[in-house]
């Protein structure tokens, strides 16, 4: 049965990891070119 | 006789929010769009021999749309967005090396989920489905959004 083995949790954290500020830089980028300048109003 | 009763079984509802004007719609649809094409292009790059980016790369696609149609939201943002990640991709990915049934870890791993949407505030939480690629081994990100576009 394939499924995540412990060599492979480095590696998919860190795709996940990838994807996470690629979602973020892309959020940013889109709510500006929607000219929604307000996001992020605050990071946190 | 109340006043409810007299206005009858049924009140017509008056909805009070302002729709995007179709232009706007156009918009955003058009610059989410591509958006998920670069997305997707990522996922290809990174996939390689992994069956697993596949369950990876929901989670992501669903909280870009949810981030981009809800920038307001406490919940969308940045930082909030990237510790949730971090701290249940991590729990996510550790359970699913676990040698248990995909039904348990499933369970285990949505209710994890649910316990740090309440503790936090943040509504995108990606390791749901990383128990996921013990029932579908062989499954490619193709087939993984299969069920979304049906």
């Amino acid at each position: 049965m394939a499924g995540y083995v412990l060599a492979d949790v480095p590696k998919a954290y860190g795709i996940l990891m990838i994807y996470t500020v690629l979602v973020i830089g892309l959020a940013i980028v889109t709510n500006r070119v929607l000219g929604y300048r307000s996001y992020p109003d605050k990071w946190w | 006789m109340t006043e409810e009763s007299q206005q009858g079984p049924s009140k017509p509802l008056i909805d009070s929010a302002k729709r995007m004007p179709m232009r706007n719609l156009l918009a955003l649809v058009a610059v989410q769009a591509v958006g998920l094409a670069v997305i997707l292009s990522v996922s290809w790059l990174l996939e390689g021999d992994l069956s697993i980016v596949a369950t990876l790369l929901v989670p992501p696609l669903v909280s870009f749309v949810l981030i981009v149609a809800q920038p307001q939201l406490p919940s969308s943002r940045p930082l909030r967005v990237l510790g949730a990640y971090a701290l249940t991709g991590f729990l996510g990915i550790c359970l699913s090396i676990l040698p248990w049934p995909a039904t348990i870890l499933g369970v285990m791993a949505g209710a994890t989920a649910l316990f740090f949407f309440y503790l936090f505030g943040v509504f995108h939480a990606p390791h749901l489905p990383c128990p996921l690629p013990r029932s579908w081994p062989a499954m490619s990100w193709q087939m993984s959004l299969r069920p979304m576009a049906s």
